[in-house]
């Protein structure tokens, strides 16, 4: 068998290749797209369950299409077509003796891809809820003046000098303190470049209010590295609120979901922020006209009741003196009823004093009189027995005396001698010459003393 | 003095001065801690704060 010339072989494909209906419809993923005078390059794929892929084939865009394709996916994705997107293709398979297979891309339905964004999308949100941690950035809330802000966004990036021209040209000369943590915003590296900008961001976290993640590039860079588990989680747990301002109006990304704020573009993040200050701003100025207000309302408030007390002091003394009029009158008109009261009161009690002591005189005399009596009658009883004793006596002595009496005995023969009226007993007292007198019983003779005996 | 404890103090002092109970006599003092927490706050929104910009210099190297 002769041997063939790869031309002849070639033909043999191309003949083969040919019997290949035209305009499928074939669903694959792109990797390594390219661009190469006006013509699209790439490959598509399809991977089992595991990831690993199980086969592939090249595919162009041919220059002609290609701009109408981009347009079409633009339109209802937001997105270029870039590499690692799911999409649902029409085109041809041809066949060139150069440059080989290749599948001709001549449609595409942006649905599909569409769909698949969604279902990643969907995916993500739903294993972020399972972990509880969808809201939790969310849930913050921006601090009051907001200032230092820490903004991840390509160096150098239309969207990221608008941001900070923004911020620092508002007519109230509002200060922000931005600061730059580059990353990459588009492509494969996006998600861990991002995720490392969060983690040098978080080595300060105590001196930044909030992260700003924009997007630095032009109108059609893709987004799909957005939609990125480890990047949604990364943002979703960030511990201060995070605004991004990634998406469009149309199209939103994961972390639009999660975030704390979601902005439409970069100049709408400054505007919030800005909004958000100038609030702070206004709150301070209705604070100050409401501190003007109270100081004033207290101040009248005071004053006016200064004034009424002042309008009251008259009347009050007037009343005060009214009352104590009226309470001396009454008191005046009472004192006559009173004092004889008091008067008849008191009378009364005299009158009982009175009788009672009549009662306790009467008891007392009665009492006393009874006693005079008794005392009389015992006296009279024990007086005259003594005195009739005495009598008795006095009889039985007088009949004694009688009997023993100087004139008894001057009867019976004897005689007293008596000098100077004192009876003698003794002669030798008195000398002779003395003149003596003796009583006899029926006279008295005078005689004088010779001698004695 | 954080912003948000400025904000909150001033608030605090002004519902103080809304009370009936407000003493006349603190009115000026009121009056002046307040107006001195104003001028603090508005400053930090609308003046630059060196001490923040130097921290921002260091943060960039």
């Amino acid at each position: 068998m002769t041997p063939l010339s790869i031309r002849q072989l070639s033909a043999i494909i191309g003949n083969a290749i040919r019997t290949v209906p035209a305009n499928l419809c074939v669903v694959g993923e792109t990797v390594d797209l390219s661009s190469r005078g006006g013509h699209g390059y790439l490959e598509l794929i399809e991977k089992d369950a595991q990831g690993a892929t199980v086969a592939r084939i090249r595919a162009t865009i041919w220059a002609n299409t290609l701009y109408q394709i981009r347009q079409k996916f633009w339109n209802a994705t937001r997105r270029d077509i870039t590499a690692g997107i799911k999409v649902m293709v029409t085109g041809t398979v041809t066949y060139h003796e150069r440059f080989g297979l290749t599948f001709n891309i001549t449609d595409i339905d942006p649905s599909y891809t569409l769909g698949d964004m969604e279902r990643i999308r969907r995916e993500i949100i739903e294993r972020l809820q399972k972990e509880g941690v969808l809201e939790r950035n969310k849930r913050l809330t921006l601090p009051p003046a907001t200032q230092r802000i820490a903004v991840i966004s390509a160096e150098g990036a239309a969207g990221y000098g608008d941001f900070i021209h923004q911020l620092q040209s508002t007519p109230e000369h509002l200060q922000f303190y931005p600061l730059l943590f580059p990353a990459a915003m588009q492509g494969d590296r996006t998600s861990l470049s991002i995720r490392q900008a969060l983690a040098r961001i978080e080595m300060s976290i105590d001196f930044w209010d909030c992260v700003v993640i924009i997007r630095g590039g032009g109108a059609t860079s893709d987004l799909n590295g957005f939609d990125d588990y480890d990047l949604a989680r990364a943002v979703a747990t960030f511990p201060i609120p995070i605004i991004v301002g990634i998406g469009h109006e149309r199209d939103r990304t994961v972390l639009d979901e999660i975030a704390c704020i979601r902005c439409k573009t970069p100049t709408a993040v400054a505007t919030y922020l800005i909004d958000a200050l100038r609030g702070d701003l206004i709150h301070c100025g209705d604070l100050a006209a409401s501190l003007a207000r109270i100081a004033d309302t207290r101040i009248q408030r005071a004053s006016q009741r200064l004034t009424e007390i002042a309008t009251l002091i008259p009347a009050a003394a007037r009343q005060q003196l009214a009352d104590a009029h009226h309470r001396l009158d009454i008191t005046l008109q009472m004192l006559p009823q009173r004092a004889s009261a008091v008067t008849s009161r008191a009378s009364a009690h005299l009158d009982i004093i009175a009788q009672r002591l009549e009662a306790a005189t009467d008891r007392v005399l009665q009492r006393d009189t009874q006693r005079l009596q008794t005392l009389t009658d015992r006296l009279l009883q024990n007086a005259t027995l003594p005195i009739e004793r005495q009598r008795q006596q006095l009889t039985r002595l007088d009949d004694m005396l009688r009997l023993l009496s100087p004139a008894n005995t001057l009867q019976r023969g004897y005689s007293i001698t008596r000098h100077d009226g004192k009876a003698l007993r003794n002669p030798s007292s008195l000398p002779p010459g003395t003149l003596i007198e003796t009583q006899l019983a029926s006279g008295t003779i005078l005689s004088r003393i010779e001698s004695e005996k | 003095m954080k912003y948000s404890e400025a904000i909150a103090s001033l608030e605090e002092i002004l519902a103080e001065m809304q009370k009936p109970t407000c003493d006349i006599d603190l009115l000026s003092e009121y009056t002046s801690k307040a107006i001195e927490l104003l001028k603090t706050c508005k400053e930090r929104l609308t003046t630059t704060d060196e001490e923040v910009r130097k921290c921002l210099e260091e943060l960039s190297q």
